[in-house]
């Protein structure tokens, strides 16, 4: 038999994660070897890019219908769980996306050149619809987890998604020129939804139906303190606030990012059997 | 369970899991194989790529349309990752109510000219 070319199959089995868990672990193997075997027919490079733009579109399809088939079968505290996930990933793109549109893309140009649309309509846009996805996140996984959840995974949820709605609307006010007392408003509600998340994945204990990565709560709740921990220390060797390097308050905003993407890749892919004990297995 | 349902209900079929069902009329196969069979008998004009066949594939055994099957042809000649499936007598009755139901499709498509059949 013909070993399998090494870097097509690498390439495949890292589309396969398109694909829900469950789906995944039933047919991934068998589909890697349905590629292979098409990837060895195909001789020309003419042959295997057509092969490889056949098998994007098949892969972003079929996955798409596996999701929604996953979807629709889940028990309701799965599809909020997995709801959830799906949401904070979305929020974990848009937030850095809009800090990189309306802070690090001008500085690329030079001399600096001010994007109003950019700068003042799409960062702050795509920021708030991050905003909104982290609340809507919070409140599908509150809802989704409570029956059994802890009272700490609890109260940190909710203030979560209070945090994170106190935060809209401070942020929505300082675009509308409401004041500048609604800053603290702004900062307050995103410090408490980070410090939430931060609490909801630190207790977790063995009967609560989060994903067992402690590491991606506590870097998804990293924005908040190392700004701050940056900042502060900033001031103290050169007595002015962090208005130069803000490229501290970006790598803590990667770093969050990244947290709420593991995060969010976690609950979107949690084993239903997990979310059957929440609606009553295991009550 | 299956077997007390209904073919009719199972209708009609999606075009992929027919060509599918029609595939393994003649035996088991792999998925591969499955592939180059349905790509063959449809000219060309149906390619289903690993994610389409096997999610297909997985409803058509959730329904008992098809089996799984242990059997292999030459087990040192094969790899072990290949499935081989197989038509449940459920996936026949429902494959040939399928057909059954082109084949009237077909006729009135004829007996309107639509076929180069004259109208009648």
């Amino acid at each position: 038999m013909n070993t399998a070319p090494r870097r097509p199959v690498q390439l495949y089995r890292a589309l396969l994660a398109a694909y829900p868990r469950e789906f995944r672990g039933e047919y991934g193997a068998a589909m890697q070897q349905l590629f292979v075997d098409q990837y060895r027919r195909a001789r020309t490079p003419g042959e295997r890019t057509a092969l490889w733009l056949r098998t994007l579109a098949d892969t972003a399809m079929a996955a798409i219908s596996e999701w929604l088939k996953a979807w629709r079968t889940a028990p309701p505290a799965a599809r909020l769980v997995r709801a959830a996930g799906i949401l904070f990933i979305i929020g974990g793109i848009f937030v850095p996306l809009a800090w990189w549109l309306g802070t690090l893309r001008p500085s690329f140009d030079y001399p600096y050149r001010y994007q109003p649309f950019v700068q003042d309509v799409l960062a702050p846009a795509l920021f708030m619809a991050a905003l909104t996805a982290f609340t809507g996140g919070a409140i599908c996984l509150l809802l989704g987890m409570w029956p059994a959840a802890n009272g700490h995974q609890r109260l940190a949820l909710l203030s979560s998604a209070l945090g994170s709605t106190a935060s809209i609307v401070g942020w929505g006010a300082l675009g509308l020129q409401l004041g500048d007392s609604w800053w603290s408003f702004a900062m307050g509600g995103l410090t408490l939804f980070f410090l939430g998340v931060l609490w909801a994945g630190l207790a977790a204990d063995a009967r609560n139906p989060l994903p067992h990565a402690p590491g991606a709560w506590v870097l998804a709740g990293l924005w908040i303190p190392v700004s701050a921990l940056a900042g502060a220390v900033y001031e103290m060797v050169t007595g002015r606030w962090l208005d130069g390097p803000d490229w501290v308050f970006g790598l803590a905003l990667m770093l969050t990012s990244l947290g709420m993407l593991w995060v969010g890749r976690g609950l979107a892919q949690m084993p239903v059997q997990a979310a059957r004990a929440q609606d009553g297995g295991d009550a | 369970m299956a077997q007390s349902t209904s073919p009719h209900s199972f209708l009609p079929l999606p075009p992929a899991a027919f060509n599918i069902l029609l595939s393994l009329a003649d035996g088991e196969k792999h998925g591969y194989a499955i592939m180059l069979d349905v790509e063959a008998s449809t000219g060309g004009q149906m390619r289903l790529g690993p994610g389409t066949l096997y999610g297909n594939i997985k409803r058509l055994l959730e329904s008992g349309l098809i089996e799984e099957t242990d059997e292999r042809p030459d087990p040192a000649l094969d790899d072990e990752r290949r499935r081989y499936y197989r038509l449940a007598s459920l996936g026949r009755r429902v494959l040939k109510a399928e057909a059954e139901r082109l084949e009237a499709q077909v006729a009135l498509a004829r007996a309107r000219a639509v076929l180069g059949g004259e109208a009648r």
